[in-house]
């Protein structure tokens, strides 16, 4: 049987486990690193630990009575040594652990570790043994003053452990099982805590780790879905954008091909009665824009509220500018107030309004004057100037008419409605004070 | 204009938080890289002046003159060959011979074919190169009728086939699954344009939906 060198690397395991590496990584790693360089050399030391025989492990033993192989070390064989020896200092007797290459006397035999186990004890006599080989199985005998050692304290332990495992089939490794046994041994009968089992579970040695290519294929795959989906919200939009576009404009040319002649005034207020002048469609009631059935008393009582305000000054509130503009828009309001005519009620209704902020404006430099909305001068007071939609005016609106610019204010003729800033009246020409700085002397100027 | 613009601020805004909720989803999902172990490290010190590592529990394996005769062949082979003797095991801190393989390469930073073998297999890995078909039998001790073959034997063997073979230097520790660094990226663009295509259509309908809804009442 033949196997190609590309397919070797795809080559996945089932039962592969992901080792979630914790916290302490960093820190064993660093520990491990230091750890290695004193390994790495070739001594005398390094010799030993690759006994071949069961005659050469008993020595060892005898001078070091735990027995690990970089091949069984999970990566630290030092660090793994130094703290299985410290666990085996608690026990009360004999502790012998070997992790190690199988020995070349024993290794055409079946249950290779229960024998060398076996072998050991005859040499070294009754103890705890914990032995595992590369080929395997491990086996766990105790004998003499570690008879009691009740080996389903550890099983338990790594039941508990595996079921809290990381990744989807975690397997704990050997050097984690040898680990167990030797801390239960120091207290017989006694369940292993939870916090110190927790504890080894969480050393990167604990368990068999992953692969790498799941490392690759996850670093590749949370490229995938970022991009993935950057793009895919990309082009959505894109296509939403254009789609957006493409229907709003049919519908604008559509409701703007029934307007009257382009000029800068009658073009702001084309589209006016029928949607939204403009591109912007208007979703707002037509009948906003009809002028109030009872504007004129509305516009009597603003102005005569004013008038009683300005006639309450003092001898020197009156000699500031704001008194006298309030005086003139007064004046001018009086002028209009009983016409008859609905455009001048609206007109004295503003004029009164503009009164009463003169009025608010005295000693108060910081209160601006009142500008109407051009789109409609009994919408709030304007806030802004923008561009009015269709044309290339430049005029206050109300903030509703900035978000959404709804239709011209309307006034009633005899045969039709139409927009007030297509009406030949000195208030289309002032946008109501909109366009202008001083509506009470255009107003004054024209009804002289 | 306008709506060009709001509309593709909003899509561009859009894109990056979508892209950085994916990513934020996707990272605890991604396994921490595997530390290099004292048993792979030891191949590695090893593999700096010589092409074999040889651990001392299995150093009967090969002969002083067999060691030498495999070490001149892998240093002169073309791509270059790197090979560690010891027995196969899941409790040095990887999981897979080829996957101990990768890391040595790794560390040594030398491209070409790695070998692991002991008495009776072989893994082999390529690290920083993809060449063309190499077989390498998958076992020492022969399919059947035939003789087992003694591990110098069959690394010298493996290593004459894998001389002069046509190959490429590439980065082998991309993922193999989305196919390295351009899979990824065609991969994320041919899903990207197809569920956005597909996000949008279900926008449209459902804007178009609700805007002749509100101009009929
Ligand atoms: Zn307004």
């Amino acid at each position: 049987m033949a196997i190609a060198v590309r397919t070797e690397s795809r080559r996945r395991v089932a039962d592969g486990c992901r080792l979630s590496v914790r916290v302490l990584t960093a820190l064993f790693v660093t520990f491990a690193g230091s750890a290695l360089l004193a390994l790495v050399a070739p001594t005398a030391a390094a010799q030993e630990a690759f006994p071949r025989t069961i005659d050469d492990i008993v020595e060892h033993l005898r001078a070091d009575p735990v027995l690990i192989q970089p091949a069984m070390g999970m990566g630290d064989t030092r660090a793994a040594h130094d703290l299985l020896v410290d666990l085996a200092a608690d026990v009360d007797g004999p502790v012998y652990v070997v992790l190690a290459d199988t020995p070349e006397d024993l290794a055409a035999t079946d249950g290779v570790s229960e024998q060398a186990a076996a072998l050991l004890r005859s040499e070294l006599g009754d103890g705890l043994y914990f032995v595992d080989f590369i080929d395997g199985p491990r086996y766990v005998g105790a004998w003499g003053p570690t008879a009691n050692v009740d080996q389903r304290v550890t099983a338990e332990a790594l039941q508990y452990v595996v079921a809290n495992g990381p990744g989807e089939y975690p397997r704990a490794s050997t050097l984690l099982e040898a680990v167990l046994t030797v801390r239960a041994a120091a207290e017989p009968g006694e369940p292993l805590p939870v916090e110190v089992v927790d504890e080894y579970a969480e050393q990167p040695w604990a368990f068999i780790p992953t692969e790498h290519y799941e490392r690759a294929d996850a670093l590749a795959g949370r490229w995938v879905a970022t991009l993935g989906t950057g793009i895919a919200i990309l082009v959505a939009g894109s296509i939403m954008t254009g789609v957006v576009h493409a229907v709003t404009s049919r519908t604008t040319r559509r409701q703007g091909g029934s307007g009257g002649r382009d000029g800068s005034r009658t073009h702001a207020g084309r589209g006016t009665g029928r949607g939204g002048a403009g591109k912007t469609t208007s979703r707002r009631p037509e009948a906003d824009a009809d002028i109030p059935a009872d504007i004129a008393d509305v516009a009597r009582n603003r102005w005569e509220r004013a008038r009683r305000r300005f006639e309450n000054l003092n001898a020197r509130e009156l000699a500031l500018p704001p008194a006298s503009a309030a005086e003139e828009a007064l004046d001018a309001a009086e002028r209009v107030l009983e016409t008859r005519d609905e455009l001048d009620a609206v007109g004295a209704y503003v004029l009164s309004l503009q009164a009463e902020r003169e009025l608010r404006r005295i000693g108060k430099a910081n209160v601006p004057r009142f500008r109407p909305c051009f789109i409609n001068p009994m919408h709030p007071e304007a806030r802004e100037t923008v561009r009015i939609a269709g044309s290339t005016i430049d005029a206050p609106v109300c903030p509703q008419c900035r978000r959404e610019q709804g239709s011209f204010m309307v006034v009633r003729t005899r045969w039709r409605r139409r927009p007030y800033v297509e009406t030949n009246t000195v208030w289309a020409r002032t946008g109501y004070g909109a366009l202008v700085d001083n509506l009470a002397r255009h107003v004054l100027e024209n009804r002289r | 204009m306008s709506t060009w613009r709001t509309g593709m601020l909003v899509t561009v805004a859009a894109a990056v938080a979508g892209g950085a909720g994916a990513w934020a989803l996707t990272t605890p999902g991604v396994p921490d890289p595997i530390p290099v172990g004292d048993r792979v490290q030891a191949a590695v010190e090893g593999l700096r002046d010589s092409h074999v590592y040889i651990e001392p529990a299995v150093d009967e394996l090969l002969t002083a003159e067999e060691r030498a005769q495999v070490d001149a062949a892998a240093a002169a082979s073309d791509p270059g060959v790197y090979v560690v003797v010891w027995r196969p095991s899941a409790q040095a801190g990887y999981y897979l011979e080829g996957e101990a393989l990768a890391q040595i390469g790794a560390e040594l930073g030398r491209p070409g074919l790695y070998l692991r073998l002991d008495a009776n297999e072989i893994d082999s890995r390529e690290v920083g190169i993809e060449g063309d078909y190499l077989s390498i039998p998958s076992r020492l001790d022969g399919d059947g009728d035939e003789p087992a073959a003694s591990p110098a034997e069959t690394l010298l063997s493996v290593i004459s086939d894998n001389d002069g073979r046509e190959y490429r230097e590439a980065d082998t520790s991309g993922s193999d699954y989305w196919g390295g660094t351009g899979g990824t990226i065609a991969a994320a663009s041919l899903l990207g344009v197809l569920a956005g295509m597909g996000l949008a259509l279900v926008m449209a309908l459902g804007w178009l939906g609700v805007r002749g809804g509100g101009r009929k009442r």
